[in-house]
């Protein structure tokens, strides 16, 4: 990967961090806020993906372990917090079930 | 001459799709599309690190981004539908000022490393014979920063213990959403993920592959057989499922304690044994990558489903 590879990732890496910025400063909705900080955890690992294959030979092994961690932390946070949205949503489903009854 | 044009067109053409999705995800009014479209960067976007020289970390992405996270996004989606937090969105002027805030000072900050001498990969490289391995990524997960993936671990089995916190877990899919070809495909695929994710551990050592790529691989083959469960059902919390989600941290805290007696260092393997001490290490770890990763998409403790589960409340 030539350097113009390197800045052409780099900046789409940079225009998803700001998509991500944009989406989280935006949203009200928390499904859309959890998209949103993962649309820029993709643009902040494809910079780092774009890093390490900017010296042309072998690509950097220590930013491939982090992408590595990064993608497998990012993802289990992720599932936490679909986790506690679902919660919450079985939560409120109750709460206006009560309403009804009483 | 030609080649390098059609591979920069490429190279232009895959980044300008990952960030034409990426904004129409977080501007769309549509949560479905949200959703959608937020799976369909994740592939984009595997495809893209490809073209980077990072064909096992596309794999990862491909598993974890598309895959787990796409089917509980699905499930998120399809459990909040008619729910709508608070009213419309109509900011713009504060979002995009923050947008344009943060691309400038990432843009600021990438800017000093273009055509700047690349990384580590010759340190590494000079290195490799004092680790087991001969896989530059490898060695820097399994031993150069060992520490880094075992606290990574730990984070793991963290989010999956507050998950369990959440109470019972419910059915990920109300209804039935496939036919018989879906049952056929996985029936086909499951048995392939699994010798995939098998040869991804063993190859680690010499070639792309590794746990990660292997855990993350086993728990997309989790949440296929989770999928063609009618109710998402899983077998009750046992201590099968607390045993192979904390594999990889028993492993990496036994095995890492052991070798200070010959070593004297936490973590720094022996060079005679090395190969065999990564090899079990990482092989824990995919186990426990692979159960806590699909546990997590059962998204609560799993309980013996006879009747209404929710006895808590």
């Amino acid at each position: 990967m030539t350097s113009a590879g390197f800045v052409i990732y780099a900046t789409a890496g940079v225009a998803l961090i700001g998509a991500g910025a944009f989406g989280l400063a935006r949203a009200r909705d928390a499904l859309r806020r959890i998209v949103a900080i993962n649309v820029a955890a993709l643009g902040v690992l494809t910079t780092m993906v774009a890093l390490a294959a900017r010296g042309g030979g072998e690509a950097d092994p220590v930013t491939h372990a982090m992408v590595l961690t990064g993608l497998v932390v990012s993802a289990s946070a992720t599932a936490l917090a679909l986790a506690l949205v679902r919660r919450m949503a079985h939560l409120r489903g109750e709460e206006d079930a009560d309403g009804h009854d009483g | 001459m030609g080649i390098d044009a059609a591979a920069l067109l490429l190279d232009v053409t895959l980044a300008a799709t990952v960030v034409a999705l990426g904004w129409r995800c977080v501007i769309t009014a549509d949560r479905f599309e949200t959703v959608a479209v937020f799976i369909g960067i994740s592939l984009v976007m595997a495809i893209a690190w490809t073209r980077l020289e990072a064909p096992d970390l596309a794999l990862a992405e491909a598993a974890l981004g598309a895959g787990l996270n796409g089917a509980l996004l699905l499930a998120a989606w399809a459990e909040t539908r008619g729910i709508e937090d608070g009213p419309a969105e109509r900011r713009i002027a504060g979002p995009a000022l923050l947008a344009a805030t943060t691309m400038a000072v990432a843009g600021a900050g990438l800017a000093p490393l273009v055509g700047a001498e690349a990384g580590l990969a010759a340190e590494i490289a000079a290195r490799l014979d004092q680790t087991g391995v001969s896989y530059p990524v490898t060695a820097v997960l399994v031993d150069f920063r060992a520490l880094d993936t075992l606290l990574e671990l730990c984070v793991l089995l963290a989010a999956l213990a507050a998950t369990w916190q959440l109470g019972a877990a419910r059915p990920l899919l109300r209804g039935k959403l496939y036919g018989p070809v879906f049952v056929a495909y996985v029936r086909i695929a499951l048995p392939l993920l699994v010798v995939l994710a098998a040869a991804l551990l063993w190859r680690g050592a010499t070639s792309p592959g590794g746990a990660f790529q292997a855990g993350a691989t086993l728990a997309a083959a989790g949440v296929l057989l989770l999928l063609v469960n009618p109710a998402g059902r899983v077998p009750a919390l046992s201590w099968a499922y607390r045993i192979c989600a904390s594999l990889g941290v028993l492993a990496f805290l036994g095995l890492g304690t052991g070798v200070t007696a010959v070593t004297g260092r936490f973590l720094d393997w022996p060079l005679s044994h090395a190969g065999a001490l990564v090899l079990v290490a990482e092989t824990a770890a995919t186990v426990a990558i692979a159960t806590t990763l699909a546990l997590l998409v059962v998204g609560g403790r799993p309980v013996a489903q006879r009747g209404r589960v929710g006895k808590r409340h």
